[in-house]
């Protein structure tokens, strides 16, 4: 744990970690969100329906 | 291609089953117990075993480990296998999963009983049972992973994805947030202090409701309700784009637990945003739910399982948009250490948790053993016993909230506080938490008609514990992206990297909350005068938090007008510097305590108050609901490891002299012996060898560092002039003598009382007055108190008039 404080305290202006973050999940976000719209249909429908095709 | 044969394993299943059900019903009348003890603290027995501040515990880890944990591991064994077309991947590890778990509940239950707690809340388990969870959860997760790996079914569904995530993230989550030192077999020290312990304790405790209390059900939700609707999920696109968002997102709102209180300012912003963001992903999944149904509402009206289900997601849906309102920092400022919290993780467990989990049994068990529901009758009036618990639970606790925050806020024309006894701010709750008492009773006898219901079923029917059933087996595909493959899709079927891809989700807000909290140079400022505690406070806080007084006491004075008028200076970040664990707590049942050892602070009560509070809550405080606490004066104080507990804290960094524990036990006794004589020149006969006398030490040491010395204030007060003429009209000496029921009678004995024995203070009306006998003398004490010996500067407290009203009344009374 000391060792990671040590050079961790060398950061300077660490307020930057949340924006960096948010930059992050932003842009994970689009590419989840173009995914999930270019999927192709037949997929999508056949994986709705696997919770009732089995039993 | 070839059909290949094989087994579902439902034995596991019914277990679970089994298990949720019997969990279920303990964890609902254990949580009722706790419920009577705040509307009547005689349930409390005078036992140490059965108080408040560890059947709290009981309750809470039996209602989210043991029957949460049980539905979860139900309804995954059931869907996983049917999802992925195979048996689970290893029997051994099914069973050990099952028998490891009942037996963390079962040594939760004893250790908490017997007051062995870490203090963090749903993390209070000590060490060897934490490392027992995390073998456990590692067993359930190796099965599920390598089931995945022996799948018979190309794509994996999304309710594994949420099993996934939440096996990955509580892991994590579990490991971070318990990384202690043993003292012994069953005490350890958390090596997080203070501030850092708080953002850990709230980033596990909040992910705990998010991946323990949440995914999981999500993943139930995804498979249950498609199942008992007979229809698909109404968008399987939805679905993709709220998993990756709310595992994302969940991670970093944590320090909303923690605003306005010590924490730099950076983390409560990042706290707030990211709750606000999580409406989104959290409604998907609501909506997803809800939209199931579109076009199959009259399903519902016939169905009792559709209708817990959807009573569920609504729950659901409810509470994750009331969570992130809670996390405004207008609304926290009020909404915190109130009952609003208890109402709103209420809401998500009695309705989501609760109501999920009794659709799922009442659809599973007649599926499992092959018959049909005993009677449809009785799991309709389950519903509607549960709904009604659900509201008398709630609304009379909003309630409660509301007014117990205004009154705690309330300010009169003069400027002073409306309501300076916290007492009063309790006493109003009663009612309340009378109705909550029925709320809860309602919900746990629609429980209990489910076990009968469902005893029923099982008689009727018979479970075949080896299921056959028939699936290709899978085509052999590239390991590569074929043409034409999303990224996305490819990932799915590659269950390695998707579950990496899911960890790192995970990891990156975790780490962008905690990594600058271990920056202690920047975000936690040291303060010289802050020392660490000496042995005998530090076994004190021990009993403290072994007691749990963290689950009624919060030692977080915030920075608001109407708590440093209550309490005192508000909390500094680098006063925590030394405390394994921190002890803010979450919940103000009774008064804040991070000032009551400021001699000339509001909060000061002397140690014969203290000690007389302890063994008699009600004899000082009229209607007060906390527990007593005899066996503190009765029991010794075990000083065989407070060596080794100074040792330990010198591994964390806690800054005691070389050598100083072979010294600490003789440091103990003296201290030990000086309050045992204070008590007794007030006539306390009390061996300097009892418990008592460590947890009075630790109470007088709270806030005493940062605070100027007793002689500076006392100097200010010398120099106040007084002119003061009793009133003598028959109206104010009655008003008088209300005020005095109300404020003095704790301390001073009832109106009349001439003997002074067993009082804190002395007593008012006999002849001799020991600052003086004059009017002017009377009321320069009362007004301005005397702060050493622990009599308050009422000026601060009440109104000129009711001042002037009270010390006339005593004045006036025929002695």
């Amino acid at each position: 744990m000391k060792l990671a404080t040590h050079y961790l305290q060398q950061i300077e202006n660490v307020d930057i970690f949340p924006i960096i973050s948010l930059f992050i999940f932003m842009t994970l976000f689009v590419l989840v969100v173009i995914r999930a719209v270019t999927a192709d249909k037949k997929f999508i429908e056949d994986a709705k329906k696997m919770p009732l095709s089995n039993d | 291609m070839e059909q290949q044969t094989f087994y579902y394993d439902n034995k596991i299943v019914k277990l679970f089953a089994y298990a949720t059900i019997l969990w279920g019903v303990v964890g609902l009348l254990v949580g009722l117990i706790a419920a009577l003890q705040l509307a009547f603290p005689i349930f409390n027995f005078n036992l140490s075993y059965v108080t408040f501040g560890r059947i709290r515990p009981i309750h809470t880890n039996a209602i989210i480990f043991a029957f949460v944990g049980n539905a979860i591991f139900t309804g995954a064994y059931y869907s996983i296998q049917r999802l992925l077309k195979a048996r689970m991947f290893n029997d051994f590890l099914s069973k050990f999963n099952f028998w490891g778990w009942q037996f963390i509940i079962v040594s939760a239950a004893v250790t908490f009983a017997l007051g062995y707690t870490t203090g963090k809340e749903y993390a209070e388990l000590e060490w060897p049972i934490d490392l027992m969870v995390a073998l456990v959860w590692v067993a359930f997760g190796v099965n599920m992973i390598g089931t995945i790996i022996k799948r018979r079914e190309q794509h994996i569904y999304v309710a594994i994805w949420f099993y996934l995530a939440s096996f990955l993230a509580v892991a994590i989550l579990h490991v971070v947030n318990s990384i202690e030192i043993p003292v012994h077999f069953m005490k350890s020290y958390i090596v997080y202090a203070g501030v850092q312990d708080a953002v850990v304790q709230w980033w596990y405790g909040h992910n705990a409701v998010a991946f323990f209390l949440t995914t999981p059900y999500l993943g139930l939700m995804y498979y249950f309700l498609p199942k008992a609707a007979n229809r698909p999920v109404y968008s399987y696109r939805l679905s993709i784009v709220h998993f990756w968002a709310l595992i994302f997102i969940y991670m970093w709102a944590g320090p909303h637990h923690l605003l306005y209180q010590a924490l730099p300012d950076w983390a409560q912003s990042l706290g707030v945003t990211f709750s606000v963001m999580l409406i989104a992903p959290s409604w998907g999944g609501m909506v997803n739910g809800l939209m199931t149904l579109r076009g199959a509402w009259d399903k519902v009206r016939d169905s009792a399982i559709l209708k817990f289900m959807v009573v569920a997601v609504t729950g659901y849906g409810m509470s994750t948009f009331e969570g992130p309102l809670l996390s405004l920092k207008n609304v926290n400022a009020l909404s915190h250490f109130t009952d609003w919290t208890i109402a709103h993780v209420h809401i998500g467990g009695l309705a989501w948790n609760g109501f999920l989990a009794f659709g799922m049994l009442y659809w599973l068990i007649p599926k499992l053993f092959r018959t049909k529901l005993y009677s449809d009758k009785q799991a309709n009036i389950h519903f509607w016993l549960g709904t009604l618990g659900i509201l008398f639970y709630a609304v009379p606790l909003y309630w409660a909230a509301f007014t117990q925050t205004l009154m705690w806020k309330e300010f009169t024309a003069e400027g002073i506080l409306a309501y300076p006894n916290f007492m009063e701010t309790v006493t109003q709750l009663i009612p309340m938490y009378i109705t909550r008492v029925l709320g809860g009773t309602l919900y746990f006898t629609g429980a209990i008609l489910m076990v009968y219901n469902l005893i029923k079923t099982i008689q009727s029917g018979s479970i075949e514990e080896n299921e056959e059933a028939h699936a290709p087996a899978l085509a052999e595909t590239s390991k590569l992206r074929l043409a034409g493959e999303t990224i996305h899709r490819w990932l799915e079927r590659k269950p390695v990297q998707f579950t990496i891809w899911i960890a790192i989700a995970v990891i990156v807000g975790g780490a962008v909350e905690i990594i600058p909290m271990m920056m202690i140079k920047s975000n936690v400022p040291t303060i010289e005068s802050v020392k660490p505690y000496t042995p005998l406070e530090l076994e004190g806080r021990d009993i403290y938090v072994r007691e749990g007084c963290y689950t009624c006491h919060s030692q977080m004075v915030r920075p608001f007008r109407s708590e440093t008028e209550r309490y005192g200076e508000y909390s500094k970040v680098g006063e925590f510097v030394y405390d394994h664990p921190y002890q803010w707590g979450s919940r103000r049942m009774g008064p804040d305590l991070a000032r009551s050892g400021v001699v000339t602070g509001k909060m000061y009560k002397t140690d014969s108050w203290h000690f007389n509070h302890m063994l008699d809550p009600r004899k000082m405080v009229k209607n007060s609901m906390m527990p007593a606490y005899p066996w503190l004066i009765k029991d010794d104080l075990s000083t065989d490891y407070t060596a080794k507990k100074i040792s330990v804290m010198q591994t964390l960094g806690v800054p005691y002299p070389e050598g100083y524990a072979e010294k600490a036990v003789d440091d103990l006794k003296k201290q030990a012996e000086t309050i045992a004589a204070g008590l007794k020149a007030n006539g306390i006969d009390v061996s300097p060898s009892k418990e008592i006398i460590a947890l009075i030490a630790y109470i007088q040491r709270l806030g005493v560092d940062i605070t100027k010395q007793a002689g500076e204030v006392k100097a200010e007060t010398e120099e106040v002039v007084i002119d003061f003429t009793p009133l003598t009209d028959a109206e104010s000496v009655t008003a008088g003598e209300a005020v005095y029921v109300k404020n003095c009678v704790a301390c001073h004995g009832a109106a009349g009382n001439i003997d002074g024995t067993g009082l804190v203070g002395p007593a008012l009306f006999d002849t001799i007055y020991i600052h003086g006998n004059t009017p002017n003398d009377v009321f320069k004490v009362t007004s301005e108190g005397v702060p050493a010996k622990g009599m308050q500067a009422w000026k601060h407290l009440l109104p000129k008039k009711e001042l002037d009203q009270v010390v006339s009344f005593v004045l006036n009374y025929k002695k």
